[in-house]
C-alpha cells in the first residue's frame, strides 16, 4: 500500500510538473503595456490548473480500479483543493495589475508562496523527499515554480 | 503547439510508466490514464497560442473553478 501511495503521489506531482509556455507567444493588444513578469505568473497559474484537472483524472481512476483506497484519495483531494484554491486567489490578483510593480511584487509572491507550499504539502505527504527514485519528479516542481520564485526573490 | 511542451509530455508518461513498472504495479490502465490526461493537458497548454495574458487568465479562474466544483464532489463523497 506505501508503494501505491508513493506512486499516487508521484503522478499528482508529475500532474504539476508541466512547464510553462513561452511567453512570446502570449499576445499583447496595442496601447497595452507588456510585462514579461506577469506574462510569467499567469502562465504559472494556468499550468497549475490545467494540470490539477489531470491531476483529479488521475486520482478517480486509480480509485476506481482499487489501486488506491477512499481514505488515500479523500487525503489527496483536500490537497489539492489548498492548491487549486491557493491558484484561483493569485490568478485573481494578477489580473488586477498591469505592471509587475513593487506593490504587485509583494502582493503576488507572498500567494505565489502560499500556491508553493500546498504542491510542497503534496510533495512531501508522499515520501517523494525521502526517496531518489522521485528525484526527477522533484526536479520538474522545481522547473515549474522557478519562473515565478525567481520573480520573488 | 510547442513541440517541447509534446516531448516533455512523452517523456514524463515513459517515466512515470517506468517507476511504476519498478514497484510491481500493473502499469497497462495507469499508462493509458496518463497518456489520455498528458493528450489533452499538453492541446490546451497548446490552445493557449494567440491569447492575451487577461485571457490567459480569465480562463484559468474558470478551469480553478471547474477543478473546485469536481473536488467538492469528491470530498463530499469521501474521496
Amino acid at each position: 500500500m506505501k508503494r501505491r501511495v508513493q506512486i499516487v503521489t508521484l503522478l499528482l506531482v508529475v500532474a504539476i510538473v508541466l512547464p510553462a509556455c513561452n511567453t512570446n507567444k502570449v499576445v499583447t493588444p496595442p496601447g497595452k503595456p507588456r510585462d514579461e513578469n506577469l506574462i510569467r505568473v499567469a502562465l504559472a497559474t494556468s499550468d497549475v490548473a490545467k494540470s490539477v484537472t489531470l491531476a483529479i483524472q488521475v486520482k478517480r481512476a486509480l480509485l476506481k480500479d482499487k489501486k488506491i483506497t477512499k481514505e488515500t484519495s479523500a487525503k489527496l483531494t483536500d490537497v489539492l483543493i489548498k492548491i487549486t484554491k491557493a491558484n484561483d486567489e493569485l490568478a485573481k490578483r494578477s489580473a488586477t495589475f498591469e505592471t509587475f510593480s513593487p506593490t504587485a511584487k509583494s502582493d503576488l509572491c507572498k500567494l505565489f508562496q502560499e500556491l508553493e507550499q500546498a504542491v510542497r504539502d503534496l510533495i512531501q505527504d508522499g515520501t517523494i523527499k525521502a526517496n531518489p527514485i522521485f528525484n526527477e519528479a522533484k526536479v520538474g516542481i522545481d522547473i515549474a515554480l522557478t519562473a515565478v520564485r525567481t520573480l520573488c526573490q | 503547439m510547442d513541440q517541447q511542451d509534446v516531448q516533455k509530455a512523452l517523456q514524463i508518461a515513459g517515466a512515470v510508466a517506468t517507476q511504476a513498472g519498478q514497484f510491481g504495479v500493473p502499469v497497462a490502465g495507469l499508462v493509458g490514464t496518463i497518456l489520455t490526461g498528458v493528450d489533452g493537458l499538453v492541446a490546451s497548454i497548446g490552445a493557449r497560442s494567440g491569447k492575451t495574458r487577461e485571457q490567459i487568465l480569465a480562463d484559468t479562474q474558470v478551469e480553478d473553478a471547474a477543478n473546485l466544483v469536481e473536488l467538492l464532489k469528491d470530498q463530499a463523497a469521501g474521496e
